[in-house]
């Protein structure tokens, strides 16, 4: 028989015909676009849980009456739902795409330009709802729901960067986790939890034996809340990225 | 006629099941291909090594370059699964949609027309659709992606017999107006037998016929008389299958359809006919299991 090459080269579309370029551009935008076919459900429940954490809120701090300037972690709940979006993008969007002849490498690249918009987008939301919180006085309530504690920035430009990033990591985790499930089942999912356990385990176990603790609690002292909502997640979106393409490059589902 | 798939020496396995085995195939452009064979025979994993979804050792050319993450060549190919996975929340119109985005060629009113001949209901959630119903969105989204070359991989699993004979109809009709390159992966072969034009037959991850539709019929006959007869008949011939009654019996052989096999045919008093697509392969995957191989 001829020699047999070896189909694991993964070629770089250089193959493919003219107009869809080296990288693929029109397939990334159409695997982008794919995101918004029945938009209405990753749209609506991010902002539909939202919606209740924040009426649940109101009303509670309307009932208790004298808890002014209340700080509130239910902003929270939005960056939750996102990451279980995006970690449904790979668990079930990824084997559809995949069915629908689009390449892992466009559906990949799809997938962040969508999580990227989506945070652009939510996340200038987040601060009209900020401003309109001061505007009212706290909702007529003194809550600090939008604005809550390190979450609030007086900077604008800051303001809107810690809302976007912490879209950006729930992105990145949520895929993470959706690629280890797609790539390597449950069995990889529950043993990357192992992992994890054993590793923070190894970790706080050096850290104490060294005696790291207080000067670890003084590096995050010195940081500013941007820093850590804004600044040093961006490097760690950077390496789930890589890591992501590294393992959907050879994913089967 | 060009060429549009060109697979050669693949071998895939999982652990230490060979799954194919140094396979080699040919698609030509514009030609319904069958490719018949039993369960775990090796068609679905084919068809996953020919759309790129799954890697394999060997060769794989599809119109001309490797279709592993090739944006260009996979936008030309539809690939209908029968265990095609939806997201949780799509409804029928959604897949649509999706076709429509995905598949430069779509064309969405021949997709709407489907949706009706199959009675889809397109504001339907997919998970609630029936087994048949879920397959006949596969079949919708595989004739309106009139995708140049387009793969069906059991596609009418749940159908009833009404629409299964919808979908050949279709095809036939859709194929005749917009020419493309088909390949059907089958066991209801008799089903599909005028259907197909090439036929290529899996078992245990070999390909044991790859041949013209045509040709095919005329490679094995079917003669039935009187024992004696038969076997003297058979003598020296390749015995697919043999069975014998008391008095009578009836053989399945290769060849026998030149014209001395009928003057011999006449003299012993026995009878020919053409072997059906089904039986040729049926009578060749047992002949291969026997572990005769040809």
């Amino acid at each position: 028989m001829t020699a047999a090459t070896d189909l694991t080269d993964v070629p770089d579309g250089r193959d493919a015909p003219a107009g869809t370029g080296p990288l693929g551009g029109g397939a990334v935008v159409r695997a982008a676009r794919l995101h918004l076919v029945a938009w209405h459900f990753p749209a609506l429940w991010p902002w539909g849980v939202l919606a209740v954490s924040f009426a649940i809120n109101v009303a509670i701090y309307a009932a208790i009456a004298g808890a002014r300037g209340s700080v509130t972690g239910g902003l929270a709940s939005i960056y939750v739902v996102q990451l279980v979006a995006c970690l449904q993008l790979f668990t079930r969007g990824f084997p559809f795409a995949l069915a629908m002849s689009v390449t892992r490498r466009a559906y990949y690249l799809g997938a962040w330009l969508y999580a990227g918009l989506v945070a652009a987008v939510w996340g200038a939301v987040l601060v009209a709802l900020r401003l309109l919180e001061d505007a009212t006085d706290g909702w007529g309530l003194s809550l600090r729901y939008f604005g809550a504690g390190p979450m609030r920035q007086d900077d604008l430009l800051l303001q809107y960067l810690v809302y976007v990033v912490p879209f950006l990591v729930a992105a990145g985790l949520g895929a993470s986790v959706g690629l280890v499930i797609v790539r390597w089942s449950y069995n990889g999912f529950f043993t990357m939890l192992a992992a994890l356990m054993v590793l923070s385990g190894a970790v706080v176990i050096v850290v104490s034996r060294a005696g790291w603790w207080r000067g670890i609690g003084d590096w995050f002292g010195d940081q500013s809340s941007a820093a850590l909502l804004a600044g040093w997640p961006l490097p760690f979106v950077a390496v789930l990225g890589l890591l992501g393409y590294a393992a959907i490059r050879r994913a089967i589902p | 006629m060009s060429t549009v798939v060109e697979v050669r020496g693949v071998t895939k396995a999982y652990g230490r099941q060979t799954v194919l085995d140094d396979v080699s195939l040919t698609l030509r452009e514009n030609t319904i291909h069958g490719l018949l064979g039993n369960n775990g025979a090796g068609k679905t994993t084919l068809m996953r090594v020919v759309t790129g979804q799954v890697l394999a050792r060997g060769e794989v050319r599809v119109f001309g370059a490797a279709p592993l993450e090739n944006d260009g060549v996979l936008a030309r190919v539809c690939f209908v699964s029968e265990s095609q996975p939806y997201p949780e929340h799509y409804q029928v119109r959604h897949v649509l949609q999706a076709g429509a985005l995905l598949f430069p060629a779509w064309d969405a009113a021949y997709a709407e027309a489907l949706l009706e001949d199959f009675a889809l209901p397109p504001r339907r959630a997919v998970r609630k659709l029936s087994r048949g119903m879920r397959s006949a969105v596969g079949i919708v989204v595989g004739l309106a992606s009139r995708a140049p070359l387009t793969l069906f991989d059991e596609p009418y699993l749940g159908l009833d017999a009404p629409s299964r004979r919808r979908f050949y109809d279709r095809l036939l009709a859709d194929y005749a107006e917009n020419p493309r390159t088909v390949l059907l992966s089958t066991h209801l072969i008799d089903e599909v037998g005028d259907l197909l034009e090439h036929v290529t037959v899996i078992d245990a991850g070999r390909i044991l016929l790859d041949e013209e539709a045509d040709d095919l019929r005329t490679r094995a006959v079917t003669v039935s008389g009187p024992v004696a007869a038969v076997t003297r008949f058979t003598e020296g011939r390749e015995v697919l299958h043999l069975e014998r009654l008391t008095t009578v019996s009836r053989a399945t052989v290769a060849g026998g359809r030149g014209p001395a096999d009928s003057e011999l045919a006449r003299d012993l008093g026995v009878e020919l006919e053409p072997v059906s697509l089904q039986d040729l392969v049926v009578r060749t995957t047992d002949h291969n299991r026997r572990g005769v191989l040809r």
